[in-house]
């Protein structure tokens, strides 16, 4: 496992979208409670990507057990809101009005950052909740935040809040949110990255953005669905032997796509060599990109493989093994 | 098989392209907008996106809050059509609708000072999506273009754009305003002051969110009232817009399984706020690569392809089976792509759909967005 991630207790999982942001999510947690800490996953109001990674039914708001030491919930914006007044406001007869009241509560809904910041004090709440014993009831809980670019929106709104509030309770809590958010030993953030030209920028980027808005930037980053080279040793150099010998300059694409052919062992040795040239381009490309990715950061980068399963669960078992297998304290690069 | 792409391109004046995330749909959009200029018409490719990431795609090293014209090889002095791209800056596209709309320059120095204006305007999202219609409305109505092809912004929330103007006209609503306005002559009366629910509202904010925000807030509100009608006579025009039977919907998707579940959930997000999917395109499709063309190959088949007085490979054999065993990985994915193309196809018909297959490197220039753009618009199934 990711050795830098064991020390903090709150964990923040964002990326680009599309860069399998949940499957790692679910692999890292999975991955926790697999070596007997007990871990809470937190989705943040989404259409849920947990219940086919996790294989539970994940409902609104609602804490599910996935399996021992692993939980799930996927907080719903409103309720928190709720929740949060409930907490902030001393006085139970004021939530009350407020709550009662249509015009008060149009104004929640459509007020910007309300929604954002309850969530995230859903999670403080959660970070200090206690078991019988006093002791911490999670010892890690996962955040799959929303996709980088609103990521750093989604952090920073306790520290705006805070900045803009000054006094009363909600001020206060928003100091206590940012605190939590904004302390590198009290949470990770980690970027989940794709080795590819946008995704790369977007990590970047991502981590500039947040070294503005909260003081710190990420922890780590993984880079997911890293091409291995198709063929290496005594096998890579007779391909490549055999790719300069080749009869005729037919189209790559052609061959890729099966156009003209014929079935004959000729037409499908084409194709496959084709095929591998494509596998090989992606795992140069990667190879590109990683480098990139490494020289602009100055974080710890590792390397996730692709894995070619048909299911999101599956993926994210073969993840939780590489993870688990990963004990290396130094980061990897798979692809060189 | 018809072709659901070309008409669109062809005969839309706004193309919304909405899907999940790094399914190329920046990229996407880009290409669309190229071959619509490619076919004579003016167009101009919108993104949201707070990553600058469409100007990767066109070769820009940065894209502007303004239209900026696209070259590409081919585009002769007279031809009609052209390409324009540009990024939305939110903040300067606020700030324009506040130029535009403020009664006079003290109520937009009083606008620009207050907090809660500044969070709004570059903080917090909502304002974003509000702004891309601002920008949008503004482009389709200029005359400059004959198509507007906006990407969305690749998150679980991308459509909240569609609900935007919806959303800020609550906030601005004369209701939720007018507590916060205790001068307001509309409720001058001694008694409807005292049984202003408002009254009580703002007293109990005042306890816990403290005087100075809300003094702040109230501000915020008597600066902006003059928004209200703004705002509520552009939602009108953009919900026109968008019902609009020359506007269209795209769902970009890639056929990884759980990119086409979220497809059926944007299509769904969209059936509920009474728009309906033009199309599909799913990006990214392995080639047809099949397990069968492994079936029965030799070291001879080797040799059938190469030139005959080529050096003998080291060991063929070994070569074969290396060769067929990541073969055999790129089938199964291949194999997976035609079962997530079938399982859309089944849900929302073949004619609505259109994949594009994966051949190599990103796509980063002009012309590998029109090689991308002429498979969106081929007969041809990857």
């Amino acid at each position: 496992m990711i050795a830098s991630l064991d020390d903090n207790r709150l964990i923040f999982v964002t990326g680009k979208g599309g860069v399998g942001k949940s499957t790692v999510t679910a692999a890292l947690a999975r991955g926790l409670a697999r070596r007997g800490e007990r871990t809470l996953v937190v989705e943040t109001d989404v259409f849920s990507a947990m219940d086919g990674l996790l294989d539970i039914e994940l409902g609104d708001h609602e804490m599910v057990d996935v399996e021992p030491d692993l939980q799930a919930i996927n907080l719903k914006a409103s309720e928190c809101v709720v929740e949060a007044m409930a907490r902030l406001i001393p006085s139970e007869r004021i939530v009350r009005t407020l709550l009662g009241n249509r015009i008060a509560q149009t104004f929640f809904e459509a007020a910007p950052g309300v929604n954002q910041f309850a969530m995230l004090e859903k999670v403080r709440d959660l970070h200090a909740e206690v078991d019988e014993q006093g002791e911490p009831k999670w010892d890690h809980i996962v955040v799959d935040l929303p996709a980088s670019g609103h990521a750093v929106t989604f952090l920073s709104v306790a520290s705006t809040f805070r900045n803009m509030i000054k006094v009363g309770p909600v001020a206060e809590a928003a100091g206590k949110v940012a605190d939590i958010v904004d302390d590198r030993s009290v949470s990770s953030i980690v970027a989940v990255c794709l080795p590819e030209e946008m995704p790369v920028n977007e990590t970047v980027e991502l981590d500039g953005k947040l070294r503005d808005a909260l003081g710190r930037g990420l922890d780590v980053v993984l880079a997911n669905m890293v091409h291995r080279p198709p063929l290496d040793g005594q096998a890579a150099r007779d391909f490549d032997l055999l790719v300069d010998s080749l009869e005729g300059a037919g189209s790559m694409v052609d061959a890729l796509l099966g156009r003209g052919a014929d079935g004959t062992g000729a037409h499908r040795i084409r194709r496959i060599i084709a095929g591998l040239q494509l596998a090989d381009d992606w795992h140069r490309r990667d190879l590109h990109h990683l480098k990139r990715l490494r020289e602009s950061l100055e974080v710890d980068v590792y390397d996730i493989p692709v894995f070619y399963e048909s299911d999101g669960l599956s993926v994210a078992r073969r993840m939780i093994d590489f993870l688990d297998r990963e004990t290396r304290p130094e980061p990897q690069s798979l692809a060189s | 098989m018809s072709q659901p792409i070309t008409p669109i391109i062809e005969d839309g004046r706004l193309i919304v392209c909405a899907g999940p995330g790094g399914v190329g749909k920046t990229t996407t959009a880009a290409a669309l907008g190229l071959q619509a200029a490619l076919r004579g018409r003016r167009c101009i490719v919108l993104t949201i996106d707070p990553a600058k990431r469409l100007a990767n795609s066109l070769g820009l090293n940065r894209l502007t809050n303004e239209p900026q014209r696209i070259e590409f090889n081919g585009q002769g002095e007279e031809d009609p059509g052209g390409l324009w791209a540009m990024m939305l800056d939110q903040t300067e596209t606020f700030e324009e609708l506040l130029r535009r709309n403020a009664p006079d320059s003290a109520s937009l120095e009083r606008s620009r000072s207050n907090d809660i204006y500044r969070l709004m305007s570059t903080t917090l999202h909502g304002i974003q999506e509000y702004a891309a219609l601002e920008k949008l409305h503004e482009l389709y109505t200029s005359g400059d273009f004959d198509l507007v092809v906006l990407d969305t912004p690749p998150t679980a929330n991308a459509l909240d754009f569609l609900d935007a103007p919806k959303r800020l006209r609550r906030f601005f609503d004369r209701r939720v305003m007018k507590w916060f306005l205790p001068d307001d002559q509309r409720s001058t009366g001694l008694v409807s002051r005292f049984i202003n629910p408002g009254t009580v509202v703002l007293k109990l904010l005042r306890r816990f969110l403290g005087d100075s925000f809300v003094d702040e807030l109230v501000e915020f509100f008597d600066t902006f009232q003059y928004l209200q009608e703004t705002l509520e006579e552009r939602g009108e025009l953009i919900e026109y817009i968008l019902s609009d039977v020359r506007t269209h919907f795209l769902v970009v998707t890639s056929p990884d399984p759980r990119r086409i579940d979220e497809a059926f959930h944007f299509r769904d997000k969209l059936s509920s706020l009474q728009q309906e999917v033009t199309a599909f395109l799913v990006n990214r499709v392995t080639p047809p690569f099949d397990e069968e063309d492994l079936e029965g190959l030799g070291p001879e088949d080797l040799q059938r392809v190469r030139r005959a007085d080529a050096a003998p490979l080291e060991a063929p054999d070994a070569l074969l089976d290396a060769m067929g065993e990541h073969y055999a990985a790129l089938a199964r994915l291949a194999r997976r792509d035609r079962h997530s193309l079938q399982r859309l196809a089944d849900a929302v018909g073949q004619d609505a759909v259109q994949s594009i297959p994966v051949l190599g490197e990103d796509v980063h220039s002009i012309d590998q967005l029109r090689t991308l753009g002429s498979f969106m618009t081929s007969q041809g199934d990857a």
